[in-house]
């Protein structure tokens, strides 16, 4: 545990060196989300905030991707990976840090996305907060671990960006990102079951209608455990390798 | 402290791959079956060209790498079997001064680093503290790392290497990138700590005087494997290289005219300075008197000492520069 908060410590501590990325952190997104609920406000004002809330979901998939996926990938770019990886410290502690400053990170950019979506979109949020909170949470958790399988990907083929970029973009569709999953072709439906992000979506959007989402937060437990285990062998495997190979200090 | 027996390690790289091939594998032997072992309080080199092996030996012992074949063990610890608390016992000095987070102060490296080895907050703060009086930068503590000098960092990542006061000292090329008085600086505060903390140091290099001001003895490393293993003095003898006599005489003589009785010298002799001058490479039986009989008329005999490099160069029969380590093997 102190390995992690030390790790931890770090990581908020390059935010402070670096203030402006905490700035762009909070106004960035919201030009992503921005089109999104305004052309979903030109066809019905209620469809504005269930895609509010499935963009929002989605940025959380898309920081563990790149805070925790490529984790790894920045200290080797850093160039501090060999000394982290000479210590009795572990790469999955390591992971485990960027995963806390990622949930953080992500709590940051929900509440200035709700704020901003809110002043400048018009977007209502008349949500549950201690609901959506514990969804926040159970999400955040599902798809941490799924960033931990990616980052034994990215631990092993090093420039893996191509695939991040469009594994997030089709999970994000097939996920109900901005459309339903029962707008999908059937074909492809299946996948979306599969796909932890859909159950965050489908959560936030039953706190929107005052619901408590019981299954999908069960199911993101669920998911979060297998993967967190599944993620934790890879990665360790991953890692095994990459000592084996001498391609530690590579990117 | 150390004990390695038969350590193997083979590279697999790919040349000219493509999109539509993987190219072509070559193997690379970066280490053949190398044995040693190094006593504890011991200050040992490792001397060897860039690709001899060293980087790889060093990296298989910090348990960076894991070898193809062979056995290492740090005090009784095997490397493969457990890595942790191996890395425990080991401090660790990279040759890149990247291997610091140079957005950070002095400090914060170090106590990032001391919670890494599982130190208590507290103890960290002040190993820190010791450790960059020691290494003379308590100055210097709450600077950013990018501000420091080649030096500074690297008197860093000394510190940082012994925050758990480890026993052991593994160090790669600790004064590559520094000028004369940085290296000089670096090497007394090895030397101190080898001698005033008992810490058992480990140091590759490539640099003679390194080699030479540093280490007690020294292991040559050359194409993967270890050539001899000694003090630098013994390896000098070792090599049965004892020296040269530059012999100035008045004229010009050809090395060619020059009978030297057998077993007084080496056979090794060549006229420099246009002729007016023999190198003659003298071995242990060198016999001045006699050889003064031979040339009488000699207006100025001079002696040079065998250096490191010249005994370097005997024992591999390779001159000391980089070279490639190995044999290669298309599959």
């Amino acid at each position: 545990m102190r390995a992690i908060f030390s790790l931890l410590y770090k990581e908020i501590s390059y935010h402070r060196v670096y203030p402006l990325d905490l700035v762009s952190l909070a106004i960035s997104p919201f030009f992503i989300v921005a089109p999104f609920v305004f052309v979903a406000k030109a066809h019905a004002e209620n469809l504005q905030l269930s895609v509010s809330l499935g963009l929002i979901a989605w940025y959380w998939l898309s920081m563990f991707f790149w805070g925790v996926g490529y984790g790894v990938r920045d200290e080797m770019e850093e160039g501090v990976i060999e000394s982290l990886l000479a210590t009795p410290a572990s790469v999955i502690e390591l992971l485990a840090a960027k995963a806390i400053d990622t949930l953080l990170i992500n709590l940051y950019i929900t509440i200035a996305l709700v704020i901003l979506l809110w002043l400048l979109a018009g977007v209502s949020f008349h949500l549950n907060w201690i609901k959506f909170f514990l969804l926040f949470m159970a999400s955040n958790f599902a798809l941490a671990s799924l960033s931990f399988v990616y980052a034994a990907f990215v631990l092993v083929a090093r420039q893996a960006s191509f695939a991040g970029n469009l594994f997030q973009e089709a999970v994000g569709i097939l996920s109900g990102m901005t459309a339903p999953v029962s707008v999908l072709p059937k074909a492809v439906r299946w996948l979306s079951m599969l796909i932890p992000l859909t159950y965050a979506i489908e959560g936030a959007r039953k706190v929107a209608v005052g619901q408590f989402p019981y299954s999908e937060m069960a199911i993101l437990f669920a998911f979060g455990g297998v993967l967190l285990l599944s993620g934790v062998l890879l990665v360790k495997k991953a890692e095994h390798y990459v000592r084996l190979t001498g391609t530690t200090g590579e990117y | 402290m150390i004990e390695c027996e038969a350590l193997t390690k083979t590279y697999t790289v790919r040349e000219k791959p493509s999109f539509f091939s993987r190219g072509v594998e070559r193997k690379i032997a970066a280490l053949r079956e190398v044995s040693f072992s190094i006593s504890a309080g011991e200050m040992v080199g490792l001397l060897g060209p860039n690709g001899a092996g060293k980087t790889t030996l060093l990296k298989i012992l910090s348990t960076l790498l894991v070898p193809d074949s062979g056995r290492a063990a740090i005090e009784g610890v095997d490397v493969l079997r457990f890595p942790r608390m191996v890395r425990q016992k080991i401090g660790l000095v990279l040759p890149s001064e990247r291997s610091l987070y140079w957005k950070l102060t002095a400090q914060e490296n170090l106590q990032l680093f001391g919670g890494l080895y599982n130190l208590p907050s507290r103890k960290a703060r002040e190993r820190s503290e010791f450790l960059l009086k020691t290494v003379g930068l308590s100055e210097f503590s709450h600077v950013p790392v990018e501000k420091f000098s080649t030096g500074m960092r690297k008197r860093l990542m000394i510190a940082r290497a012994l925050l758990h006061e480890p026993r052991l000292l593994i160090l790669d090329e600790p004064s590559s990138g520094l000028d004369v008085q940085g290296k000089r600086e670096i090497w007394s505060l090895l030397k101190d700590l080898a001698t005033q903390q008992g810490v058992t140091l480990l140091l590759a290099t490539h640099d003679m005087e390194e080699a030479e001001t540093v280490p007690e003895r020294l292991l040559i490393i050359h194409q993967g494997k270890i050539r001899a293993y000694g003090s630098p003095s013994e390896i000098k003898a070792l090599s049965g290289n004892h020296g040269w006599l530059f012999i100035d005489l008045p004229g010009t003589y050809s090395e060619n005219r020059v009978k030297l009785p057998k077993g007084l010298f080496l056979d090794s002799i060549q006229s420099v300075d246009g002729g007016s001058r023999l190198c003659i490479r003298i071995s242990s039986s060198y016999d001045l008197p006699q050889l003064l009989r031979i040339f009488p008329d000699a207006t100025r005999v001079e002696r040079r000492e065998v250096s490191l490099a010249d005994a370097f160069l005997t024992i591999t029969g390779e001159r000391f520069e980089d070279t490639d380590t190995v044999e290669e093997e298309e599959i």
